[in-house]
């Protein structure tokens, strides 16, 4: 008798269980719950955490800590200077640049304004399947899923899930990360996608005889209406031949490194879409089963070609 | 659940917090998920569980109904073991920590492949085995703290 209770009690929680993800998927209310109250709980914690930790080292930076002040002062007088002196010839170049783009009627990227955003974990917990960071700013505070997020050192991925002070990012080096970007110098174009944590990342869909060297700096291309053009995303580290698209057609393989040390990651940039541009699809930011940058999706004959 | 209880709980939930934040793929929160089945106090069960769960579905990454499965699945284990041994022992919560691994690999790999998400095995086995050998340390510490925290409430109370 208790055998069989406990076989029926196993089957009925896993029909509920299939009931309950079945219904999850469809509408993504259980998802919005756990952002709103399980991902805001710990960002709080971890908040506090946070917090603790910078008043104890700032104890120690303030107090304890002080013997090599002068002689670092003096470093940073002496590198401000120079600074100086490379942001006067930066100047230069800058004005140079807009007016060459004026004679050449070539329009603006619109500008993505930056909201500033600490780094309050790693993956956490049983269910961290994806490479993620969470940070300390909310759709509240312009960390809606989509948001693109860069450092000073550039891309580091796009929000994931958003509580309301509280986000979850997905790392550039992900396997489900995929990111539109084009080489600086012969400007080819192509699809950058993760690798998987610790491995490079990989760029698709280069053809055979395009100009990409090793070395050469991966930007954003702003194709994918997810972040504004030109910001560094990678540095190649490999080219191989002999690479097949799904097509069939002849590739190049290569291999490139991100430009962000995410180990060293402590404070990250949120940047704001201009209101006039482009909003991408609404499940851009994380799906397989439909890659948006990778299959576009066909107009369908009867839509008259727009959407 | 008395005040000093719903404390000791929060201050459970902050330090797992914390400690899962130290250590990526693991569950701290499990072990106080299996002091509450041993505690056999329902509505408090239920209040704690529905609680981890939504905490370990919000910082994780997947979709949600993989910690409703496990949870709901070790108090089904919980329940069939305690008809075999005595459920309160350190080796009972070893054996129970070890076969909550396993159906945590089996409940992670068949998650990520329905949501098309890459998993690394080597990676997974070695998280699941931290949890089987952190969790009945972490229970053992918890409920030494609770019978002391519960201890110290009942005798204020007379």
């Amino acid at each position: 008798m208790l055998p069989r209770r406990i076989i029926l009690l196993i089957i009925c929680t896993l029909l509920l269980f299939l009931g309950i993800y079945t219904w999850n998927q469809r509408t993504g209310q259980w998802d919005r719950l756990c952002a709103a109250v399980g991902l805001e709980f710990t960002g709080g914690i971890m908040r506090g955490l946070d917090g603790l930790e910078d008043s104890l080292s700032g104890v120690w930076n303030s107090y304890v800590d002080l013997r090599d002040v002068r002689r670092e002062n003096d470093e940073l007088k002496e590198r401000l200077r120079v600074l100086e002196q490379r942001l006067a010839g930066t100047r230069e170049e800058s004005a140079e640049l807009i007016r060459l783009r004026r004679l050449m009627h070539l329009e603006y990227p619109a500008s993505w304004p930056a909201r500033a955003s600490r780094v309050l974990a790693w993956r956490m917990g049983p269910n961290a399947a994806l490479s993620t960071i969470m940070l300390s700013s909310g759709y509240m505070s312009g960390a809606a899923p989509g948001t693109p997020v860069t450092s000073w050192e550039g891309v580091v991925g796009r929000v994931l899930k958003a509580g309301p002070s509280t986000s979850v990012a997905l790392l550039l080096t992900d396997t489900g990360s995929r990111v539109a970007v084009l080489t600086s110098e012969g400007r080819v174009q192509g699809i950058l996608s993760g690798g998987g944590p610790g491995l490079p990342l990989e760029l698709r869909f280069v053809r055979q005889n395009a100009p990409v060297r090793v070395g050469e700096l991966l930007v954003t291309s702003g194709l994918d209406s997810c972040y504004p053009k030109g910001i560094p995303v990678a540095r190649v580290t490999a080219i191989s031949t002999g690479g097949a698209s799904r097509s069939g057609a002849s590739v190049l393989e290569i291999q490139a490194e991100p430009l962000v040390d995410f180990h060293r990651l402590e404070e990250v940039f949120l940047l704001q879409r201009p209101l006039d541009s482009i909003t991408p699809e609404t499940d851009v930011v994380y799906t397989r089963r439909t890659p948006v940058l990778e299959k576009p999706e066909e107009p369908a004959p009867d839509a008259g070609g727009s959407r | 659940m008395s005040w000093a209880s719903a404390g000791w709980w929060l201050c459970y939930a902050f330090a797992a917090i914390a400690l899962q934040a130290l250590m990526p793929g693991l569950d701290f929160l499990l072990p106080g998920f299996i002091l509450a089945l041993q505690e056999r106090n329902f509505p408090q069960l239920l209040a704690v569980g529905a609680v981890f769960v939504l905490l370990q579905e919000g910082m994780g990454s997947m979709a949600f109904g993989g910690t409703l499965l496990w949870y709901a699945l070790a108090a089904i284990i919980f329940h069939v073991g305690c008809g075999l041994l005595q459920g309160t022992g350190f080796l009972f919560v070893t054996l129970f920590g070890i076969l909550l691994s396993c159906v945590h690999y089996f409940i992670f790999a068949t998650l990520a492949t329905l949501q098309d998400i890459p998993w690394n095995s080597s990676l997974l086995f070695d998280e699941c085995l931290f949890q089987a050998l952190f969790t009945p340390w972490v229970w053992w510490v918890a409920s030494a703290l609770r019978r002391k925290v519960i201890h110290e409430d009942r005798n204020r109370q007379r």
